[in-house]
């Protein structure tokens, strides 16, 4: 990853993080990576509003730009009340 | 009290970003009408995104989409057409986008995708590529093509930055 980087900015290139439907720690890696690594990052946002987001604010762009976190690990933790709540249910597995 | 600005370049990743505090993005429209279009475009550029991104594959789905981003800011656009074209059909089209001013590429537009005679010839006309969906990794014969530095892309995505294990 970091040798796509290196030379992503060698020849000027974009680095895009993608974007994740459900805004989860995969979608928060790579918007960290490529904070951290690309000289010209740019972030795919699936344009939809959430019903419920684990992530909250943080997924939410101001004036066109992702705010980051500057803790360790994800930088972000995730509301697990509503991690659980959104749990896949043994109804939807019957169907 | 923040955490000074550090302008050094990363050795490794040949990166002088600092560190940051926050990243732009872009707004990834869906597939829509073009009526729908008009208004989703309008929407997110009033929310204050300043780039966009398609998911349309008709030239005139595609234009109205031009235009309408050319309206407010030129270079905005991008597009994602989810590779439906041959080589022909993709220069035909290339020289259509070319028209619109791409900011940053249409990605995923030819089949397959890892034929690169064909990236070559469609970035040589003038038009971004990005990159990202192809089906190299790490052990793939597809992979040293990929990365080298005459490559023919703009712009990397994810699926390519991911190479190396981590996702």
């Amino acid at each position: 990853m970091r040798d796509i980087y290196t030379l992503a900015n060698a020849a000027s290139r974009r680095g895009r993080a993608a974007f994740g439907l459900f805004s989860g720690p995969a979608w928060w890696r790579p918007r960290t990576s490529t904070a951290a690594l690309s000289r010209a990052p740019l972030v795919e946002r699936l344009y939809c509003d959430l019903s419920d987001n684990p992530f909250g604010d943080w997924y939410e762009p101001v004036d066109g730009f992702l705010a980051l976190a500057d803790r360790p690990g994800l930088g972000v933790d995730p509301d697990l009340r509503l991690w659980t709540s959104c749990a896949w249910s043994e109804a939807m597995r019957s169907l | 009290m923040g955490h000074p600005r550090k302008a050094a370049t990363c050795r490794s990743t040949n990166c002088s970003a600092g560190r940051r505090r926050r990243l732009p993005a872009y707004a990834s429209l869906l597939k829509y009408a073009i009526p729908t279009w008009w208004r989703a475009s309008r929407e997110a550029l009033g929310r204050g995104y300043k780039d966009l991104k398609v998911h349309e594959t008709g030239r005139a789905e595609i234009t109205v989409a031009g235009q309408a981003a050319a309206a407010e800011r030129p270079q905005r656009l991008m597009v994602d057409v989810n590779a439906p074209w041959v080589l022909q059909e993709a220069w035909v089209e290339a020289a259509a986008l070319r028209e619109l001013e791409l900011k940053n590429g249409s990605r995923s537009r030819w089949w397959p995708p890892e034929d690169f005679r064909r990236r070559r010839g469609v970035r040589a006309s003038g038009v971004p590529v990005a990159i990202g969906e192809e089906r190299a990794h790490a052990t793939d014969r597809f992979l040293p093509r990929l990365i080298r530095p005459s490559a023919p892309w703009t712009t990397s995505s994810r699926a390519l930055q991911k190479i190396g294990g981590i996702s």
